[in-house]
């Protein structure tokens, strides 16, 4: 059967818990806006609908717990967005902690487990106070006699209700069988089911949606009655045109929405998108079926399993090294005697590029989904630590792999708590050495030579370098007298089960900190280093490969073997003379380039490789520049040329090996490891020690 | 993949097929089920600083797969690697491997009852990689137990590497 | 589910809850049976059937068009009133008699 549907049930969960992390985030983001105040009232109903589309999900899937608050988030938020309850300040607050714990039992329901029965309970209660006090204060009004019907709704009108569903509609566990159900509920319902995009049984797939629908209502319940059916579904739909058509036409001139139509208008209609994200349809005459193809009102998007661009992301790779195979098999060819091979052969290297840029393009997304956390945290802490902090964020569109920003979404986290509890001063502290009472926390990104910079930089106190430089002695991470340059001294603070915290703070965690950050960065093959000056600020930039499926390297042999440098690390590439290559006590070996000196490593004493060139007079050093800015000199064999490569992991049937950041595999088959530099330089400085 | 585990408690009773294969005069047998694909020998990529017997890594269909030298891993001594060499690909747990042996001897089927505990007194010091031995033919046929050899290995190398 | 051949008809019980997992299932068994080369009718038995969703109902209405394609019929038996009412309440109630009227 196809691929893109089994039965397995555990496809339809993890589409809605994919789902769910998108409602989450975009209620998150829809309620900070209100919380800035620069929200409207669509804001309101928006959280709204992800909170319901969350509980309807969880319904389905039996969730009860989630479903449990949901249920009373959602009422709540009825409840405000129907202006009963005013948005308050701290009505925004706790829709903010609302939203979170609703959170906490989304991942929980995806992880299996079960909260601690109390959880939320804080915020259960306060919710509950909100719609309990309403419903306190409504009691009078109720008590005038229910059935009186609102005055608006009194006489049947006719509704004309053109209804298509999302593809995906279904999949959401939203089914159009519960809103026809509804809206016959309203009144006098009749339906004409559109099937012509029904497919083949074959090519069917059965969670997609096929069918849509015209139907016509007589109800006396009124507009509103009808749009709150289809609200549910507003992110579902592709298409909704509710217009209003009484044959009776008494209503024309006095309806309200009736203004302004000319005397050779049909009778008065509304059109009425209720998708929020869709375009809003252009009126149409009432009566007027949607065009045939109705596709004026498009989705602009479609979801698709992560697992089918990974394996284009592989199929794309696999071309690559096709490509390179056939340019190499082609090198002893020359333009002259096959100048069609050759063009051929160019043109297929750059369509195979163009493909391949567009295919990496799929998995990116703006930082922007990592930024968006950032405003509540400084937030939130900045209120438990009693500092002001202003946040300031540029590059959210800057656009990185998904893995990378999943990776990413910790670390950060982590390094901006760190700014806030360790770098920015009380007001007082600040206002003592001149500050501004308000600190500025800068989160930025951007893209540079192939890589995204990330930074979070604090106007705060700096690293405190005595004090770090003490614990790392006491620690035993550095030995009394070892002299240390200061950006030594800094990055020992990512030195493992480091932590200057003087007391263990709830804001930035048990020392579980640096190292841990340092290495979810490494692992998704990015860097982090430190700049910090005392009294000025610190910034931590965080440099992080565009993809984790392909770079540019330069192919260098070493004896027998061949290894891959990243291009990005590569600065010059010289043959240095006898005057230039000196080897000094406890130094090793060193060059002498444009009056610098530069560590020389020798690549095959680290690696042990057999065979290999040891005098540099008679190899190639390639200088090479690591994340942290240092530069050291890798002595190879020779340079064989540079080439685009697919980056294969080497512990996903072995392990990490030290120096080697992944490997490739070249145009003849073979595999060649990439090398780590950062890790080299290290290696080296080891070696060199332990003479 | 999945079927990489061998139970053998749950199978007897039974009979197993095993893969058997020579290194010098010595045969062993390896589980059918945990056995992908086996293929001639090709040159492999040296990975630096790792035991003798890891003899580098090869690339299978785009895949990365690291192969083990079973003869160097049980008694020293590397396995001089020619074409005529079989690189047995086998899967433990999740991970794809391949083990270097000298040749493939044979598919045989034992009963569950013919399979013998190793002697305690083995003098090998692999004999915990050993699930039990079988008679063939004659042949002595020494079971593997490529989690033990495998898993321990990854995990222990994984560690210190870490540190 | 599965097909069991029962007087020369195809039969397929279905479950209780005719969700999006089923729905899947019944697509594909009634492909399987749409292609086996016979020309016996395919019966879907609802007596069991305590709900259905829309997913489910789509799949019987792309498989009765197949199955006319080959001259053959797809049958719908012990009709439950809930399935009855979900046809009607998409507005497919004809559908649904076509697929009862032996």
């Amino acid at each position: 059967m196809s691929d893109d549907q089994g039965y397995d049930l555990s496809q339809f969960k993890a589409t809605y818990f994919e789902e769910c992390a998108e409602l989450l985030a975009m209620a998150e983001e829809t309620i900070a806006r209100l919380q800035e105040g620069s929200g409207s009232d669509e804001d309101l109903n928006a959280v709204f609908r992800c909170v319901h589309s969350i509980k309807g999900g969880a319904g389905a899937f039996a969730f009860d717990d989630l479903v449990n608050f949901a249920h009373v988030l959602e009422t709540a938020l009825d409840h405000l967005r129907s202006g009963r309850v005013a948005l308050t300040p701290h009505m925004a607050d706790l829709m903010v902690r609302g939203n979170d714990v609703l959170g906490d039992f989304v991942r929980a329901a995806q992880a299996g487990t079960a909260l601690p029965p109390n959880h939320g309970a804080d915020i259960l209660a306060q919710l509950n106070t909100l719609i309990g006090g309403e419903q306190t204060t409504l009691k009078p009004v109720l008590a005038t006699p229910p059935t009186a019907p609102p005055a608006s709704a009194e006489a049947a009108k006719t509704f004309h209700i053109s209804f298509r569903p999302a593809p995906d509609m279904l999949r959401t566990g939203n089914d159009p069988l519960l809103m026809f159900r509804e809206l016959a509920g309203l009144g006098d319902l009749s339906l004409v089911v559109d099937r012509s995009a029904l497919p083949q049984l074959t090519e069917m797939e059965s969670s997609r949606s096929y069918l849509s629908w015209n139907a016509t209502l007589v109800t006396s319940k009124g507009r509103n009655a009808i749009d709150e059916v289809f609200e549910f579904v507003a992110g579902d739909t592709a298409e909704i045109i509710i217009t209003e058509g009484d044959a009776a036409a008494a209503f024309v001139g006095e309806a309200e929405e009736g203004e302004g139509w000319g005397l050779f208008a049909p009778p008065p209609v509304e059109t009425h998108p209720v998708a929020p994200s869709a375009p809003a349809q252009a009126a149409k005459p009432a009566g007027t079926a949607p065009a045939a193809g109705g596709d004026a009102v498009h989705t602009a998007s479609i979801r698709v399993d992560l697992d089918k661009i990974d394996r284009l992301v592989n199929m794309v790779g696999e071309l690559v090294i096709t490509q390179a195979m056939l340019g190499q098999q082609a090198s002893g060819f020359t333009v002259e005697s096959h100048p069609e091979l050759i063009q051929g052969l160019q043109e297929l290297s750059h369509h195979t590029r163009e493909l391949q840029e567009n295919v990496m393009a799929i998995r990116a997304q703006p930082v922007k989904a990592l930024f968006s956390k950032a405003p509540r945290l400084v937030r939130d802490l900045s209120g438990k630590l009693s500092k002001q902090v202003r946040l300031v964020m540029s590059g959210e569109n800057t656009e990185v792999d998904k893995t990378v920003i999943e990776q990413l979404s910790d670390p950060l986290t982590h390094l901006i708590r760190n700014a806030l509890d360790h770098g920015i001063e009380t007001p007082e502290e600040r206002m003592a050495v001149g500050k501004p009472a308000e600190g500025t926390i800068h989160l930025g990104a951007e893209h540079r030579s192939g890589r995204i910079f990330i930074q979070i930089q604090d106007d705060g106190r700096g690293i405190n370098r005595e004090r770090v430089l003490a614990k790392a002695l006491e620690k035993g991470l550095v030995e009394r007298g070892q002299q240390l340059t200061d950006e030594q001294i800094d990055m020992l603070i990512f030195a493992p089960g480091f932590s200057t915290a003087a007391e263990v703070s709830d804001v930035s965690g048990r020392g579980v900190g640096m190292d841990v950050v340092r290495k979810n960065i490494q692992d998704v093959g990015g860097r982090v280093v430190v700049q910090s000056t005392p009294g000025v600020g610190s910034r931590f930039i965080l440099s992080l490969p565009l993809t984790l499926a392909v770079m540019d390297g330069m192919l260098v042999q070493v004896g027998g073997q061949r290894y891959v440098l990243p291009l990005t690390n590569i600065v010059e590439s010289l043959r240095p003379t006898a005057q230039q290559a000196r080897s000094l006590v406890d130094v090793g070996e060193v060059l002498t380039i444009r009056g610098e000196y530069i560590n020389l490593m020798p690549l095959h004493a680290i690696f042990g490789i057999e065979n290999a060139i040891t005098d540099p007079t008679k190899g190639l050093v390639v200088i090479v520049e690591t994340e942290g800015g240092e530069r050291v000199g890798l002595l190879v064999d020779e340079l064989l040329g540079q080439q685009q490569v697919v980056i294969k992991s080497l512990d996903s049937n072995f392990r990490p090996v030290q120096g080697i950041s992944a490997a490739t595999i070249l145009g003849d088959g073979r595999v060649a490891l990439i090398l780590d530099v950062s890790a080299l330089r290290q290696m080296g400085a080891l070696a060199l020690a332990a003479q | 993949m999945q079927n990489a585990a061998p139970a053998p408690e749950v199978q007897t009773g039974g009979t197993r097929q095993f893969i058997s294969f020579t290194i010098g005069d010595e045969e062993y047998g390896v589980d059918i089920m945990a056995i992908r694909e086996i293929k001639g020998w090709t040159a492999s990529t040296e990975l630096p600083n790792t035991p003798q017997y890891m003899r580098g890594v090869i690339n299978l269909r785009g895949a990365i797969v690291p192969i083990f030298d079973l003869r160097s891993r049980f008694s020293g001594g590397l396995t001089q690697a020619s074409a005529r060499h079989v690189i047995i690909v086998v899967s433990v747990h999740d991970r794809v491997i391949g083990i270097l042996v000298d040749a493939v001897a044979d598919i045989i089927t034992v009963s569950a009852a013919d399979i013998q505990p190793v002697p305690e007194l083995d003098h090998h010091d692999h004999s915990g990689f050993l699930t039990g031995l079988v008679t063939v033919d004659g042949r002595m046929v020494a079971l593997l137990d490529l989690h033990q050899l495998f898993d321990i290995e990854l995990v222990a190398d994984a560690i210190t590497a870490a540190a | 589910m599965e097909i069991n051949e029962q007087n020369g008809r195809l039969v397929i019980e279905l479950p209780a809850v005719l969700d999006l997992p089923a729905a899947a299932e019944i697509r594909d068994l009634l492909i399987d049976a749409a292609a086996r080369d016979t020309a016996a009718d395919v019966i879907l038995n609802f007596h069991n059937v305590d709900r259905i969703s829309t997913a489910a109902i789509q799949v019987t209405l792309a498989a009765a068009a197949a199955l006319r394609l080959a001259a053959r019929r797809l049958e719908a038996e012990a009709v439950s009133p809930a399935v009855v009412d979900a046809f009607r309440n998409l507005g497919l109630a004809s559908d649904l008699d076509q697929l009862l009227d032996t």
